[in-house]
């Protein structure tokens, strides 16, 4: 890596696991925030990793930002698909996904499923600060 | 922000993520390094922008589909290998960017 070279870091967000909501154009229902035990200790490691580099001194952090993105899905299976496509899938928290199943029967015309993704995007530039 | 995606990918909409890393990182004619490049959908995206990119994979078979699908588009300024970051300690390559995306 050059001297003045820059990382970028592009992963979900540490705390926060994707949203899942029905929506339609003129409305949104939040059905639960999905939880991923099995990632979060990979998460936790890469922002301690990033924070020991910077205490280090190996590279010094130019910006963190967090930005989200929104899917919509137009029905639950292709939202199990959605999920399975990952190599780490979260899940519903208990009784999440039977809340979605009652919500998803009551739904309005034209709704679909809205999930919210949330990713962090770190920037560093290779050694001390100027 | 909303989309439909076929197939569906839980990966940020297409632009999306170089439009976020150049606010920071001018990424024009740079040499850049990236980690975990999966099919190399973002590859494609940063190659019209990059000098040349070595893009890393451990999934042969994720490097096989990149390699296709790149050339598939015509682009030529962009190397895969299969290995992990630890594989390339000892290059001696300088890169302007490294760029882990997704890849934990």
């Amino acid at each position: 890596m050059k001297r003045n070279g820059h990382v970028i870091l592009v992963q979900p967000h540490q705390q926060r696991r994707p949203d899942v909501a029905i929506a339609t154009r003129t409305s949104r229902h939040p059905v639960a925030a999905l939880i991923n035990p099995v990632f979060q200790p990979l998460i936790d490691n890469a922002v301690a990793s990033i924070r020991t580099v910077v205490d280090e001194r190996r590279f010094t952090p130019v910006s963190t930002s967090n930005h989200q993105f929104r899917v919509q899905l137009p029905n639950t299976h292709q939202m199990d698909a959605y999920f399975r496509g990952g190599i780490r899938p979260p899940r519903f928290p208990p009784g999440g996904r039977r809340r979605l199943h009652e919500m998803w029967k009551a739904r309005a015309e034209g709704a679909q499923i809205e999930i919210t993704e949330h990713m962090t995007l770190v920037v560093m530039k290779a050694g001390p600060a100027d | 922000m909303g989309r439909t995606v076929e197939p569906v990918s839980d990966y940020p909409p297409p632009g999306m993520e170089v439009r976020l890393f150049q606010r920071h990182v001018d990424l024009a004619g740079k040499r850049i390094l990236e980690i975990g490049c999966g099919d190399g959908r973002l590859t494609r995206e940063i190659a019209p922008l990059a000098a040349s990119i070595v893009a890393v994979e451990p999934d042969p078979a994720r490097v096989a589909d990149a390699t296709r699908l790149t050339a598939d588009a015509g682009i030529t300024n962009v190397r895969f290998r299969v290995g992990s970051a630890q594989d390339l300690r000892s290059s001696a390559e300088p890169f302007d960017v490294a760029l882990f995306s997704w890849s934990l």
